[in-house]
């Protein structure tokens, strides 16, 4: 089961009676409680609304393996092939809207400004809801951020877990929230690509995050038949697709 | 416990629970009073563990706490609490699962996050022994698994 929250904008009327109306209860007796990720304690059950909020005052919505596969193959049977990119966008919107909203809860709940923040301590305070949430646990690969790169393992990715082994990377949803959200965040252009899958026989999925060259690049040996090890290596190296 | 009790009276919800299903309860409440006196022990005794740990790993390492030029004792002074003070709670209350799901995954992410593995393995090392000093032959065993867990999981 996983599940995904309504984010929240400022300043809209709607987002504002949300606000006004769902409180997590636990977050407000202990409002600088750090340590608020197991389900019980993140997400709160109200029998008598038939609600789900999380920490953030924002409306859950559990969803079951069969709705994944719906919307997976739904979509795919409206627009083809052009399935996997719509995915993508959807998902690449959700990360530019989600930079937003952890901006104002991390330096709510750290006070301390997110720019002035260890960037690797930032990115576990964002993606502990998803792994809580049951998108999965991941692993962050920053040695190569310098070179306008970096890597995500995904252990136990909701898509990939769902569909099976299907030969071909799925997890566009995740590559697009990678891309948003690293977009938003440092203010700059960055695309995302999965180079290896759980739905492809593999025991984990593997993104690259960075610029659009290294994810031009990458997809090109992709499509050349590289593997994901083999495409590491070159990025690594230093080698992009000659012009 | 609270979570046991929890399922219990789900399970057991329009019958009567069994004799195993019991079990739980009369091994909870047997030792009941050396949890409390165990809990009572170490929050009474926080400071000096604290003190004593901190000792123990400058003895070990004396720059254990400083990373270039920045000092990181009051910090890492302030998560050994955090973690003594929820440790105490889980064995109170015989709950690992929660101290493990609410706590000590997260933190080890933390933990990775600053790069503190090296730190975290020595100290999680030395707490359980200097805890033990505090303890009696008898609540000392309630502590043990909580210490293990935590060791564990940030110690590795």
């Amino acid at each position: 089961m996983v599940s995904a929250a309504q984010a929240q904008s400022n300043g809209s009327t709607d987002a504002t009676i949300l606000a006004q109306n769902y409180r997590h209860r636990l977050h407000q007796i202990h409002p600088r409680r750090t340590n608020h990720y197991s389900l019980r304690d993140y997400l709160q059950f109200d029998n008598q609304r038939g609600d789900i909020t999380d920490w953030y005052n924002q409306r859950v919505t559990l969803v079951t393996e069969d709705f994944v596969i719906g919307l997976v193959e739904g979509l795919e049977e409206e627009v083809g092939s052009a399935s996997a990119l719509v995915m993508y966008r959807i998902g690449e919107e959700w990360g530019k809207r989600d930079a937003v909203v952890f901006k104002q809860h991390f330096e709510q709940e750290y006070h301390r400004e997110l720019r002035k923040s260890a960037l690797t301590f930032l990115l576990e305070a964002w993606w502990w809801p998803f792994t809580t949430q049951g998108w999965g646990n991941w692993e962050v690969d920053l040695t190569e951020q310098k070179n306008g790169f970096m890597f995500i393992n995904i252990f136990d990715s909701v898509v990939a877990r769902t569909l099976g082994d299907v030969g071909k990377p799925v997890c566009y949803i995740y590559a697009g929230l990678f891309a948003g959200f690293f977009t938003g965040l440092i203010q700059k252009p960055l695309g995302c690509i999965e180079l290896q899958c759980y739905a492809m026989g593999e025991t984990y999925c593997k993104f690259l995050v960075g610029k659009q060259d290294r994810i031009d690049a990458a997809a090109f040996w992709q499509n050349e038949g590289a593997t994901a090890r083999d495409i590491e290596k070159r990025l690594r190296q230093g080698e992009l697709v000659k012009q | 416990m609270l979570r046991q009790l929890e399922k219990l009276s789900l399970e057991a919800d329009g019958r009567y629970a069994s004799t195993e299903e019991l079990e739980f309860l009369k091994n909870y409440l047997a030792a009941a009073e050396q949890r409390i006196s165990a809990y009572e022990k170490i929050r009474d005794a926080e400071e000096k563990i604290l003190d004593q740990v901190e000792q123990q790993l400058r003895a070990k390492s004396p720059h254990i706490f400083r990373k270039g030029n920045q000092d990181y004792s009051a910090v890492c002074r302030r998560d050994r609490k955090h973690v003594l003070r929820l440790a105490a709670a889980a064995m109170l209350f015989a709950d690992l699962d929660a101290l493990r799901d609410g706590f000590l995954l997260w933190y080890r992410t933390i933990i990775k996050a600053f790069r503190d593995e090296k730190v975290a393995q020595v100290t999680y090392q030395v707490l359980p022994q200097v805890v033990n000093q505090v303890l009696s032959a008898e609540e000392a065993p309630l502590m043990q698994p909580v210490m293990a867990l935590t060791q564990s999981i940030l110690g590795e």
